[in-house]
C-alpha cells in the first residue's frame, strides 16, 4: 500500500523525499499568513524545505478567518 | 480623557474599542466597519486553509493599518490553544494572542482551569497574553498573577446580546485588577458598551453586536461614541444615587414665601 499522510484531516498520497516546501507546493499554497504544524508542532517557515514529512505525517495548515 | 492613549500588552492605542470580525458579512464591510469604529486593533480567528480559499479579510485589516490580534477561538483544551497561538504567531508574526478555551458548544463559557493552564505555558512562550474569562475576580487575579497582558471578563455569552448580566462582578474586578480589563462578549447594543466603560473597564471588545447588525457601520459609530461617552463619565466622576430627590433649583426664595 502507497504512504500516505493526512492533511488537515484528509488523506493524501505521500511522494518519496517530500518536505514541507515540496508538498505545499504540490497542494498550491503559496503567499503569506498561512502557518504549518507537524504532529502537533508549529514548522517555521525558515525550516520547510529541510523538514521531511513521513509516512502517517499529521499536517495542519491554517489561516486567519473572521472571528471575534 | 477619551483622545488619549492607553497601553494594551506593550502598544499604545487611542482608541478603546476592540473590533471582532466575527460575523461580518465581506471584506467590504469589515473595512467601513473598522472606519466608523475607529478602532486601532482587529480580532480574527486561525481555522484550516484550503489552498484556493484565500479571503480578503487580511488585506482589509492590514490596509486599514490596525493591529491584527488572532484568537484561539473553538479551542476545548490547552493544548489545542497553545497550538493554535503558535500557529497564529507564525502566520501573523504577531506575540499577541487572545486566548480562548471553551467548555461546549451550548454556551460557549470560558474552561477556566484548561484557560489558565494554556495561559501559563503561552506567557512562558514569550506571548502577550489576553485570556477571555469569566467575570470571577478570583479567575482574573490568577490570569494577572500567571502574568497574562489583560484580563478579559465576559459580559454574558458570545453572541448572545444580553450585555452585561453582573455589573457588580465587572465593577468588582476593574476595582481589583492593575492590569488592564477588557469587557469581552455578550453586548448588544450602545448602552452596553458605555456601561462597561462606565463600571471601569480599559476597553470593550466586541463583535456580533456591530457585524450582524442590520447596519453595521452605523452600528460601529454608536459603539464608537458609546465607549468614548462612557470613559468620559467614569472621569467627570457621577453623582451619588440618592434614594430621594434633591432639588437642582434654588430652594430658597419662592414666590409666596
Amino acid at each position: 500500500m502507497a504512504d500516505t499522510f493526512r492533511l488537515n484531516g484528509d488523506a493524501r498520497p505521500l511522494r518519496p523525499d517530500t518536505t514541507v516546501s515540496t508538498m505545499l507546493e504540490q497542494e498550491g499554497f503559496d503567499g503569506a499568513w498561512f502557518a504549518v504544524a507537524l504532529d502537533g508542532a508549529v514548522v517555521p517557515s525558515s525550516a520547510w524545505a529541510k523538514t521531511a514529512v513521513q509516512p502517517g505525517a499529521e499536517v495542519e495548515i491554517v489561516r486567519p478567518a473572521q472571528g471575534g | 480623557m477619551g483622545w488619549q492613549t492607553w497601553e494594551l500588552a506593550g502598544r499604545s492605542l487611542t482608541s478603546r474599542l476592540l473590533l471582532g470580525s466575527g460575523g461580518v458579512s465581506s471584506a467590504a464591510v469589515l473595512s467601513e466597519c473598522i472606519e466608523q469604529s475607529g478602532t486601532g486593533v482587529v480580532t480574527v480567528s486561525m481555522r484550516r486553509a484550503g489552498a484556493s480559499a484565500t479571503s480578503g479579510l487580511l488585506p482589509a485589516i492590514q490596509e486599514s493599518g490596525v493591529e491584527v490580534l488572532p484568537n484561539t477561538a473553538g479551542c476545548r483544551t490547552a493544548r489545542e490553544a497553545v497550538l493554535t497561538a503558535q500557529l497564529a504567531r507564525e502566520a501573523l508574526q504577531t506575540d499577541w494572542v487572545k486566548l480562548e478555551v471553551v467548555a461546549d458548544d451550548r454556551t460557549l463559557l470560558p474552561d477556566v482551569l484548561e484557560l489558565i493552564d494554556a495561559a501559563e505555558q503561552l506567557v512562558d512562550d514569550g506571548f502577550r497574553v489576553l485570556p477571555y474569562t469569566t467575570d470571577d475576580l478570583v479567575v482574573a487575579r490568577r490570569l494577572q498573577d500567571l502574568g497574562c497582558a489583560a484580563v478579559m471578563p465576559l459580559g454574558s455569552p458570545i453572541g448572545s446580546g444580553l450585555g452585561i448580566r453582573n455589573p457588580h462582578a465587572i465593577e468588582l474586578i476593574c476595582d481589583e485588577i492593575d492590569v488592564p480589563v477588557v469587557l469581552d462578549a455578550g453586548l448588544g447594543t450602545a448602552s452596553d458598551a458605555a456601561l462597561a466603560m462606565e463600571l471601569g473597564c480599559s476597553a470593550v471588545l466586541l463583535a456580533t453586536a456591530v457585524t450582524r447588525a442590520e447596519q453595521p457601520a452605523l452600528m460601529a459609530a454608536a459603539m464608537r461614541d458609546a465607549v468614548a461617552a462612557g470613559h468620559a463619565a467614569l472621569l467627570a466622576g457621577r453623582i451619588p444615587k440618592s434614594t430621594l430627590a434633591r432639588a437642582s433649583s434654588p430652594t430658597t426664595g419662592l414666590v409666596g414665601t
